[in-house]
């Protein structure tokens, strides 16, 4: 299954992510990103199916989660 | 040996529930890892156990951002943050007049630090009234506690919420001797910040507080290491990372969701029905033997009380040799009882919950007749 990472900044807004996803039917993870493609370091973010990901993106528009796609393009 | 009679919820509640103590070990045991540093699973499994219990508190108190609960090691820590955070240059500050320490020393402290300058609003009567008289050109912050640790006077926080609303003071409300006793509802009075500790009336244990902020507080307590921007020299922007230097004391805030499901679980109405059932028994007992007076109002579980032939520190003493835990003193909260008039003895302070039962009520009015027919 081919995955994507987005990173939202923290392990609390990754939890909260994960949640909020979950609510809907998505199933993500919490991961910390890999400090070497980061700005500003350790950072937290959630793994999804890409398939998943416009639905996704869109409940967390709603849901006011600030989030980046990873590896930042 | 006799059964201990345990009257100090105020300062801690006790004994803690089988599942407290459960959540405690599971946290150390399970999930022994630092929760946001690492990628391993201990470490996952410590983020989930943190954010659950910032759920189980926003639930509490009917908020829908789970992430602007803060955790800090107590409600003094909490209210020390909640002060220092909003204000960094000269300005007039309310308090009310029954305050704890914990609030009135960060504040005595801005008065040598900025040359802020304070006063304090009475509790007695019109409360909305009196802080609208106290309010000057220059008041930028109202602080003041939701019910008082010495006696049973409360103020309401839909007071807070009003005055904040029309008046547009930074709003500090320290809940710790009211969460747990009685409904609170941030999402119908709203406040900036609401403190309290995770010990006392939500049966968590000690070594955890926390902070409901309303929005991002512009300046930062400590600072340090949060899991998160690392390479930035200043601490993150989002909350709650950038009110939380330093490790999480886990194993508390895990013993916090447990707490409040406990509470929750028997329902916070009932919980106020017995306390108060049982408070309103000890003051009738009390207030018919000789030479015992009753400190101000008595309410959630506290009956504050002095003798004439006893300091409080000996009546506690004395109360102690029958296993009977009470409070003596000032308890931390001098502004309190100069309100009340007790600055110079201070007071018994009985603290009762809803775990107290008619046996420790009877064993307690026992000891107090021997004691005071010697």
């Amino acid at each position: 299954m081919q995955t994507t990472v987005l990173s939202v900044g923290s392990v609390t807004y990754a939890m909260k992510a994960v949640r909020i996803l979950r609510r809907i039917g998505i199933q993500a993870k919490t991961v910390k990103l890999d400090t070497n493609k980061t700005a500003k370091g350790c950072t937290h973010g959630i793994e999804l199916a890409t398939r998943d990901v416009f639905r996704a993106v869109k409940e967390l528009q709603q849901q006011q989660i600030p989030y980046e796609r990873y590896p930042f393009l | 040996m006799r059964a201990t009679v345990y009257l100090d919820h105020a300062a801690t509640s006790w004994p803690k529930p089988p599942s407290v103590h459960k959540a405690m070990r599971e946290a150390i045991v399970r999930f022994g890892g630092n929760p946001g540093r690492s990628a391993h699973t201990l470490s996952m499994g410590a983020a989930d156990v943190v954010f659950q219990a910032r759920e189980a508190v926003a639930e509490l108190l009917g908020i829908r951002r789970p992430e602007q609960v803060v955790f800090t090691m107590n409600a003094t820590y909490a209210l020390n943050t909640a002060i220092k955070t909003a204000i960094r240059s000269p300005c007039h500050i309310l308090l009310s007049d029954i305050e704890h320490n914990a609030v009135l020393r960060p504040v005595h402290a801005l008065v040598e630090q900025l040359g802020v300058e304070y006063s304090v609003f009475s509790t007695e009567g019109d409360i909305y009234s009196n802080i609208c008289h106290a309010i000057r050109a220059d008041t930028r912050m109202l602080v003041s506690t939701l019910a008082s640790n010495v006696t049973g006077r409360e103020i309401p926080l839909s007071v807070l919420s009003r005055i904040r609303r029309e008046y547009g003071l930074y709003t500090v409300a320290d809940a710790s001797q009211l969460l747990g006793h009685a409904p609170v509802s941030l999402s119908e009075d709203p406040v900036d910040v609401l403190c309290a500790p995770g010990h006392k009336g939500l049966f968590g244990a000690m070594g955890c507080g926390f902070a409901v902020y309303e929005d991002t507080p512009p300046y930062t307590l400590i600072e340090g290491g949060s899991g998160s921007e690392s390479r930035e020299t200043g601490m993150p922007q989002r909350l709650p990372e950038r009110l939380e230097a330093g490790t999480l004391p886990v194993p508390s805030i895990a013993s916090l969701t447990a707490g409040i499901s406990y509470i929750t679980g028997i329902g916070l109405n009932n919980i106020r029905q017995k306390t108060d059932q049982i408070t309103e028994q000890l003051q009738r007992e009390l207030s018919a033997m000789d030479g015992i007076h009753i400190v101000g109002s008595v309410g959630h579980g506290i009956v504050s009380f002095v003798s004439e032939r006893y300091s409080p520190e000996e009546l506690a003493r004395e109360l102690d040799r029958y296993s009977i835990c009470t409070r003596a003193g000032l308890h931390c909260a001098p502004l309190a009882h100069k309100t009340f008039g007790t600055q110079d003895s201070g007071t018994v302070r009985l603290s009762a919950s809803h775990t107290t039962t008619d046996e420790d009520v009877l064993l307690f009015l026992r000891a107090m007749h021997h004691i005071l027919s010697q």
